[in-house]
């Protein structure tokens, strides 16, 4: 700068001096305030293109967040599915054995009728199976703000065809409901109708080998259902580690673009701080001194 | 979710509001500028009056001719412009080739245009003549003329004043997301079957960034599309899916904050060279026109050398007459 200047005054050089250490101290202040604030873009001026990574980021980590709470909730809608399912298979099992005890000729009246009394119980115990709620909502109601899946008398409330899915990747969904009138049947066949008939049946001393048949075939039909159940529960398993991977990558990413490397961070801190000592030091020296302090 | 939507929206009318108020605070210092000017350019007048008069009586005008200096130097770093001098020691100021201190008369600066940069469109603020009203005085530098750009209208092309941009991004920001979000809600039905009405909203009359407002209420909002069940929740889905895609809301915010972002870093990076050659400027104006107190200290030592030179001499002179005066007739007594 003085170089191309023939004259220098002692105004200049304090001007000069000034200016050099209020660089410094701006530098010290900014170096400062990223170290005691732990991130590297204070606003987005410092690096316009980290700070769009950083809002793309932010956003992706949010979604992703709201995917593994997704999942969580399937993975208890179908826990609760799945248990339900499990129960009713049991209990058609049981009414299948009490049906073929009352096929035989042998049973007496009073025995079927004891027996009568117990699949009048199995049906009860399968309509509460059939209400399993989780949350509040009946899993196998569909989308249904009715409370309940299945009536007293067996009728299905839900919203037929309708399922309940999660959103559990940016562009997977899962349903994580399963149709009740599918798994327990509706109208005549379903299961309660049928036990009801068994019942009545073998209350009326008449043949019960057709409400044997029709046991059976709903008990492979529920154990299809309770396969897919299960397909569908490992998928939610395999995609709640898939989003964990994910968010992990994510804040990993997020860290890289907005975190101070510390270590750095200090050792710039400190070289910046020899630079505004040497300054001040190097001005105290220069400045005192002028003619005046040689001649007497 | 209608807490999180309230947070958006005030971040939004927050952000714009700053936008605003700072857009005022630059049209009032504008304001205070051109009259700085106004009045500078009145004692660059007077001064003229004075040294033209004083002159003429034969009378020494270096200090008024000093103070004139520093004021035009002000109404220069204000405006810009050049000087010129005149064979009578008067200046002429001129700013954009047209003058606004003319031997002892004065020309007038006024600013005109909107006061609030919702205006600004409709009637840009521009620094005009006060004797000729609706031409621009074509300040084409210093303050002013810096402050005059920082409050141009905004362009349908990106390139109008900084914060009338900002105050456009803001507001096509509200609008496409009150658009996009009622769209989607609008096909909705509520949990108890109603239809959906919007989400968002902002009065008639007020710019979309200034007035919005969420304006759904918990029981009004639509998460089901018709038809497929209370407890659907399809359309919150499709809601949630406006976040994504090259055209959203959160991708114009994302291209607003990185544009921003960029320009003010250049801005930035342009300041640094200007202050440097502003800096070698003064240097350069300093080291011809500054005091070194060494080089006053030699002076200062010669003079008084050649004081006491003349002293000594006076000194010989006097001995010399002593001689001459008291001794004459006396020698070999």
């Amino acid at each position: 700068m003085s170089a191309v200047i023939g004259r220098v005054t002692s105004g200049m050089t304090a001007r000069a001096a000034q200016h050099h250490l209020q660089a410094n101290l701006q530098r010290m202040s900014t170096l400062m305030e990223r170290a005691s604030g732990q991130r590297a873009i204070l606003r987005p001026s410092d690096d316009p293109v980290g700070t769009g990574d950083s809002l793309r980021l932010r956003s992706e980590q949010r979604a992703a967040e709201q995917h593994a709470r997704n999942t969580q909730d399937g993975l208890g809608w179908l826990t609760v599915a799945d248990s339900a399912i499990r129960t009713s298979v049991d209990l058609l099992v049981r009414a299948r054995d009490l049906a073929l005890q009352g096929a035989t000729g042998t049973a007496s009246q009073q025995a079927r009728d004891a027996l009568a009394e117990e699949i009048d119980g199995i049906r009860d115990a399968l309509l509460t199976e059939a209400n399993a709620s989780y949350n509040g909502r009946s899993v196998f109601a569909g989308t249904s703000d009715a409370g309940v899946a299945f009536s007293e008398d067996g009728t299905f409330q839900g919203v037929p065809g309708s399922s309940v899915v999660r959103r559990i990747g940016p562009d997977e969904q899962l349903r994580v409901d399963v149709d009740g009138a599918a798994v327990f049947g509706s109208g005549a066949g379903s299961v309660f109708a049928v036990l009801e008939t068994l019942a009545a049946d073998l209350r009326a001393g008449a043949d019960v080998s057709g409400s044997i048949t029709a046991i059976s075939e709903r008990r492979e039909e529920v154990l299809g259902h309770l396969s897919q159940v299960g397909v569908r529960y490992n998928r939610l398993e395999a995609a709640k580690v898939a989003t964990e991977q994910r968010l992990g990558r994510i804040e990993a990413g997020i860290v890289e673009v907005e975190d101070v490397d510390l270590a750095r961070m200090i050792i710039d801190l400190k070289s910046q701080e020899v630079a505004y000592q040497s300054a001040l030091g190097v001005t105290a020296r220069v400045l005192q001194n002028s003619l005046m302090d040689f001649i007497r | 979710m209608l807490e999180g939507a309230t947070a958006v929206v005030s971040a939004i009318t927050a952000g714009y509001q700053e936008v605003v108020d700072q857009w005022a605070r630059g049209r009032s210092a504008l304001d205070g500028l051109v009259s700085d000017l106004n009045t500078a350019a009145a004692q660059v007048a007077d001064l003229n009056a004075r040294i033209r008069s004083t002159a003429a009586a034969g009378g020494s005008v270096n200090e008024l001719v000093d103070q004139r200096a520093a004021v035009a130097a002000t109404l220069a770093a204000l405006g810009g412009g050049e000087v010129r001098h005149r064979d009578d020691g008067t200046v002429d100021a001129l700013i954009g080739g047209n003058p606004i201190v003319q031997g002892t008369s004065v020309n007038r600066l006024a600013v005109t245009g909107a006061a609030r940069v919702q205006d600004a469109a409709a009637d840009p603020v521009q620094v005009e003549w006060a004797h000729r009203p609706g031409t621009p005085a074509g300040v084409g530098d210093g303050e002013i003329a810096a402050h005059v750009s920082l409050l141009a209208p905004a362009q349908p092309t990106g390139t109008g004043g900084v914060l009338a941009e900002a105050a456009a991004t803001y507001d096509a920001l509200a609008a496409d997301l009150a658009a996009a979000v009622n769209a989607v809600h609008t096909t909705g039905t509520t949990t108890s079957g109603a239809p959906a009405g919007d989400v968002v909203g902002f009065p008639p009359g007020v710019s979309a960034a200034a007035g919005l407002r969420v304006v759904v209420t918990a029981g009004g909002l639509a998460t089901a599309a018709p038809g497929a069940g209370p407890l659907d929740g399809s359309v919150a889905d499709a809601i949630a899916a406006i976040g994504r895609g090259a055209g959203s809301p959160g991708a114009v915010w994302a291209a607003f904050v990185t544009t921003t972002g960029a320009a003010a870093r250049t801005a930035n990076d342009r300041a640094d060279p200007a202050a440097l050659s502003a800096r070698t400027a003064v240097d350069l104006q300093l080291s011809t026109a500054g005091v070194d107190l060494d080089e006053e200290t030699m002076n200062l030592l010669t003079y008084q050398r050649a004081y006491e030179g003349a002293a000594r001499v006076m000194t010989v002179m006097d001995e010399m007459l002593d001689v001459l005066i008291n001794r004459t007739g006396v020698v070999g007594r």
